[in-house]
């Protein structure tokens, strides 16, 4: 899990409010960060993240199997979110540094 | 509708068995008209992808998990069959060093305590394989999986009651009878006694298949399920070394004493004590089983471990 946009990253940060069927995973990872994901990719990833017990399937309300994120998976997640973070405040000063020199050369 | 069913067989069937009707509600769903292309390849490619994935062995995947699952199970329901088989000997052993001399009785004294030892570990395997389950069935149970399972544990629980009721009332009159009527010469206790072993039969067969409806609906992590594959290798050795053990008595008895084995009246098929033979076949059979569980639990966890712990 390295980029925000990651799938297994998305559902992770969706199920972290409440466990949620594929569907409102969908819709969820689509409202929050503008990802449409194909039905191939959502559940590869929800098949991925179950069997390393980051996620893991509730029993089925009629054909819809709700998930929901485990303490493997919190803990996952937050690690992939302090390394966004600190990626984000690499970039963050990087970026006050061209613009700092930037004003210099001009 | 019919090329969505053909689309999700591009999935591999343990997985379909997993995620294949979850998978089909959420197209239903998100595309309750036609089908879109996009959706369409992004379908066929996650099913090859993840057909590729598992032959290639790469990753962690739910057929591997299913598949060792069912290979512990195999072993479980073997190690059930086995302990009746073992029950059986134990009866059928009793103070069978009475009847040997000093000379003859170290080897089968030795492959008997040997028999005994590797059952209680065996035994403390399989306790083990339980204690790693409970957190994911307290988790099962709490998310209404009772009523999932509940049939099948009635079942068993009604079982076991007139069975403990009949141990009771069998050890009561045990105490009051002799050892040879314990042993064949009282009719009324030795038909008794033939209805209490089916009863435990029927028990520990009843909660057999419980522990196995119930298991198949667990939610394992990985580590739990590779932890529970390894226990399940340890019983299946400890079933080998058990028959191992108790054919090696045998055959010591039958050439040190085989009038023990005829139930005390020496003769040339002595040593072929009827019950004796069904109880080794029963065991030979449980060990066969169990192994064939123990080969698709190996071979489960060659892609679970590869992708690390």
């Amino acid at each position: 899990m390295r980029r925000a946009n990651d799938p297994p990253v998305l559902i992770l940060t969706s199920l972290a409010d409440g466990p949620k069927h594929g569907h409102a995973l969908a819709k969820d990872i689509e409202r929050f960060a503008g990802v449409s994901l194909g039905p191939g990719a959502l559940y590869g990833a929800i098949s991925r993240l179950a069997e390393r017990g980051l996620i893991e399937a509730l029993p089925a309300d009629d054909r819809r199997r709700p998930y929901r994120i485990t303490d493997a998976g919190a803990a996952a997640l937050a690690e992939a979110v302090a390394e966004m973070r600190r990626l984000a405040e690499v970039g963050t000063e990087r970026l006050a540094c061209t613009a700092r020199l930037r004003r210099r050369l001009a | 509708m019919r090329g969505r069913s053909w689309l999700l067989r591009c999935y591999p069937r343990g997985w379909r068995e997993r995620y294949g009707e979850d998978l089909a509600a959420y197209l239903d769903d998100a595309y309750p008209g036609r089908l879109p292309v996009p959706a369409a390849l992004s379908l066929a490619g996650g099913g090859l992808a993840q057909r590729f994935r598992e032959s290639a062995g790469l990753g962690t995947d739910a057929a591997a998990g299913a598949r060792l699952r069912d290979g512990v199970l195999v072993v479980l329901a073997a190690w059930a069959a086995f302990v009746v088989a073992g029950a059986s000997f134990a009866k059928l052993s009793e103070h069978f060093d009475s009847s040997l001399s000093e000379r003859t009785r170290a080897v089968p004294d030795l492959a008997y305590t040997a028999l005994q030892a590797v059952a209680s570990l065996s035994g403390l395997a399989v306790v083990a394989g339980i204690a790693f389950a409970i957190p994911a069935l307290l988790r099962l149970l709490t998310r209404g999986g009772w009523n999932q399972v509940r049939r099948h544990v009635l079942r068993a629980a009604a079982a076991t009651v007139p069975t403990v009721a009949m141990t009771a009332g069998l050890v009561g009159w045990a105490h009051q009878l002799t050892g040879a009527q314990r042993n064949g010469g009282s009719a009324g206790y030795s038909a008794a006694f033939l209805v209490w072993a089916v009863l435990v039969a029927v028990s520990v067969g009843l909660w057999t298949v419980a522990a196995v409806v119930t298991a198949r609906r667990l939610s394992l992590s990985r580590p739990v399920l590779l932890v529970e594959g390894a226990l399940a290798i340890t019983v299946t050795v400890g079933m080998l070394v058990m028959v191992a053990a108790a054919v090696t008595w045998w055959a010591s008895l039958a050439s040190t004493s085989p009038s023990f084995l005829a139930g005390g009246v020496a003769g040339p098929t002595s040593q072929w004590n009827p019950q004796l033979v069904a109880t080794v076949v029963l065991m030979l059979s449980a060990l066969t089983v169990a192994s064939l569980g123990t080969v698709r639990v190996v071979r489960a966890a060659r892609p679970l471990v590869a992708s690390g712990v």
